[in-house]
């Protein structure tokens, strides 16, 4: 292992543990001296580094409404990290099994009858209405419509039961969202998609990230199975009647999951930027919450405040490197000893 | 043995006919563009917010203070009239109902005339559509933000090629200490975190004297067409450029080295330099020609990429192009601007994925069309 990777490892637990610890880390009179809500009103307006303030020194600066720099860093990094693995997770839970799938059944070997897909498809468009309602209104009720009727469509459409079949042509119709996707380049989407939404959290920010980025984790786990579906170990598993959820889940996920983890990392590092990005625009975080993003753009207003252009981008670099340097060297080690698809 | 033989003998045939080709490819965009118009229409329409007031609150009307809820209610209805807002806004709509404590969908035809259909027969027509805020035709505002960002984005790249190759093709004849490590350096770094460094350490003499060397993003005039802008403002392009350029220099010198490091090492090459060429000779003879073909692909993906990072770029830099006006409508809730501007990048895009691939398979006879 060289330096650079135990480098960039010492890195991450490091932001992580900040993250975690942040609350600690950064509250009035704590090791910050300042908490990131705390505003000092002897230190208005773009303070420098290393001015005093009511409970002790500004180690970063202050923004203009008097907030301690250091401590948004260090809430920010909280931001950065949980919006980004969120937004990592919903991306593989849309994107690997849609992708799968994809690659699995290709255009022609996905024989459904036919009122078994019509009546699960209807199920899910109301099982996603229901979601949708129970979100907006706030009822639990509805939310548990609704997942009941997502387990049901998911029941109707893997029961085997006579009928004509219809042949879905399920590789198309993913490939086509995808495509669809792929048309807007993906800062255009989340600015549009955030300037949209009405709450701004990190459930919101997560999702508006999660599900415009798995196309890419779509695209690539469709290739993948499409090699293995190939390969005679695929053959082997069918002649042992195992039943397909459990060829994905025992047997092609595992060979899959090291590109997959890769594409993973590489995307949280994405997730990050585009995080940043549009707290930069302000279609973000709320403004309250102190974020890298909010943090920079803050410097336009006051091009003299070196410290609010130089601090957020130093994190922000560190933080994307690390990243970049672990996703590539987990992707060295796995070439050498990648399991060949044709192994048992 | 296999012989490797990376140069074009004679002219391969192809089956394929370009023209039925492109053909395909462009009606295959249509049903993109439409999804990706009902994506964008659905998000606008099934988010909160009244088109119709914010139209009112630009004209002066103070919502805060209605005395009269009949002249709201007329003025209402003059400005949803107008703007056609008081038509349902899809073919279909999905409404919710609620009975005795349930929630039940209700589904709603609404048949031709409706806000999706006018939208889209307006764009296929190349009708004006009016921005609801500023009173603008969409048309003319688009047309004058697309020529600052394609013509960035064009520069841009055609910069990169003039220095990337050479600087490519010098390392990989003479070791430069330095100057690949820099060029990764300044590659890894965020292009808008770039941008603020140079807007706010080397537009101002706030730093030193000699800090004041690029032009500070200000205020564009408004009623100047392209040209005129040019010449006034031209220079303002200078930090967007140098960002786009610096970012992306890397990759072009980087692929070209790695090219060319292995096409040193192919038969031919050693064909070249037994025939007694000199190293520059062999080089821009019979390596350079060879390492266009993965510098096609790279120009190709480059103008999508570019128009996507000019978005935040233009933003800090206050250019006028398409992302500041994206970003302008988003924020003033100007939806038809919204929508209009991202089919157009929709197109912009896909139409760069059938050109690139028609390109790439001009190139490289190995590839054929299918």
């Amino acid at each position: 292992m060289s330096g650079l990777r135990i480098l960039a490892r010492v890195a991450i637990v490091l932001l992580v543990a900040t993250a975690i610890a942040a609350p600690n880390i950064a509250k009035d009179g704590g090791l910050l001296n300042y908490g990131p809500l705390h505003i000092d009103k002897t230190n208005l307006r773009w303070q420098a580094p290393g001015s005093t303030g009511d409970l002790g020194v500004h180690l970063l600066g202050t923004t203009k409404l008097g907030k301690d720099v250091a401590a948004g860093l260090v809430y920010g990094v909280r931001a950065a990290l949980s919006i980004s693995s969120l937004a990592v997770l919903i991306a593989l839970l849309l994107g690997l099994p849609l992708g799968m799938m994809a690659g699995y059944y290709g255009d022609q070997h996905l024989h459904m009858v036919w009122w078994q897909w019509l009546l699960g498809m209807l199920c899910v468009l109301a099982a996603l209405w229901y979601l949708y309602t129970g979100i907006e209104v706030g009822s639990w009720g509805d939310g548990l419509i609704g997942v009941g009727l997502l387990a049901l469509s998911i029941f109707l459409m893997t029961r085997s039961s006579s009928g004509r079949r219809w042949t879905i042509p399920i590789d198309s119709l993913v490939m086509k969202v995808v495509e669809i996707r792929r048309s807007i380049p993906l800062i255009y989407i989340l600015v549009v998609a955030g300037g949209l939404v009405q709450k701004h959290n990190y459930l919101t920010i997560a999702l508006i990230i999660g599900c415009t980025c798995w196309t890419g984790i779509a695209r690539h786990s469709r290739a993948y199975v499409m090699e293995l579906r190939v390969a005679s170990q695929h053959e082997a598993l069918l002649s042992l009647s195992i039943p397909t959820w459990r060829i994905h889940t025992r047997h092609f996920l595992p060979q899959i999951w090291p590109q997959i983890t890769v594409l993973a990392v590489f995307l949280a590092s994405t997730a990050i930027l585009l995080e940043t990005s549009l707290s930069f625009l302000g279609l973000g975080l709320p403004s309250e919450m102190m974020t890298w993003g909010s943090l920079l753009s803050e410097c336009r207003e006051q091009p003299s405040a070196w410290w609010l252009a130089v601090c957020p981008g130093v994190m922000l670099t560190i933080t994307l490197s690390a990243l970049t340097v672990l996703g590539r060297s987990t992707g060295s080690t796995q070439k050498n000893q990648k399991v060949s698809p044709l192994a048992p | 043995m296999t012989i490797v033989i990376p140069c074009y003998f004679g002219k391969v045939k192809k089956e394929t006919n370009i023209v039925k080709y492109m053909v395909r490819r462009l009606i295959q965009v249509v049903p993109t563009i439409v999804g990706a118009s009902l994506v964008l229409f659905a998000l606008i329409h099934a988010l909160p917010g009244d088109p119709v007031e914010a139209i009112m609150e630009r004209d002066g009307y103070d919502l805060d203070k209605v005395s009269d809820a009949r002249s709201y209610e007329l003025e209402y209805q003059r400005i949803a009239t107008k703007y056609g807002l008081d038509k349902p806004s899809f073919y279909l709509s999905v409404d919710r109902q609620s009975a005795q404590g349930w929630h039940y969908p209700s589904l709603t035809y609404h048949g031709l005339d409706n806000q999706y259909h006018q939208w889209l027969l307006g764009l296929v027509s190349g009708r004006a559509t009016v921005s609801a805020i500023s009173g603008e035709s969409v048309n003319t505002s688009i047309y004058r933000a697309i020529g600052w960002s394609l013509s960035l984005a064009v520069l841009a790249i055609f910069l990169i090629c003039l220095i990337g190759i050479p600087l490519g093709l010098a390392l990989h004849q003479y070791r430069l200490p330095g100057v690949e490590q820099g060029l990764l350096f300044i590659h890894s770094l965020p292009a808008f975190w770039l941008a603020i460094l140079l807007v706010v350490f080397f537009t101002t003499a706030e730093y030193g004297r000699w800090t004041d060397i690029l032009p500070s993003p200000g205020i564009w005039a408004d009623d100047l067409t392209f040209w005129q802008g040019l010449v006034s403002d031209g220079k303002r392009l200078m930090i967007p450029l140098l960002v786009l350029v610096v970012k992306d220099l890397a990759f072009m010198t980087q692929l070209v080295k790695a090219t060319a490091d292995k096409e040193v090492t192919l038969p031919y090459s050693t064909t070249a330099r037994a025939k007694g060429l000199s190293t520059s000779e062999q080089t821009s003879r019979h390596i350079l020609p060879n390492t266009l073909l993965p510098i096609t692909t790279v120009i190709i993906d480059a103008l999508p990429r570019a128009i996507a990072g000019l978005l935040l770029l233009e933003i800090i830099c206050n250019i006028p192009g398409m992302g500041r006006l994206l970003y302008g409508a988003i924020v003033e809730q100007d939806y038809n601007v919204v929508l209009h501007i991202t089919m157009i990048i929709a197109a912009i895009t896909s139409l760069m994925y059938i050109v690139g691939d028609i390109i790439y398979a001009w190139i490289n006879p190995k590839i054929s069309l299918q």
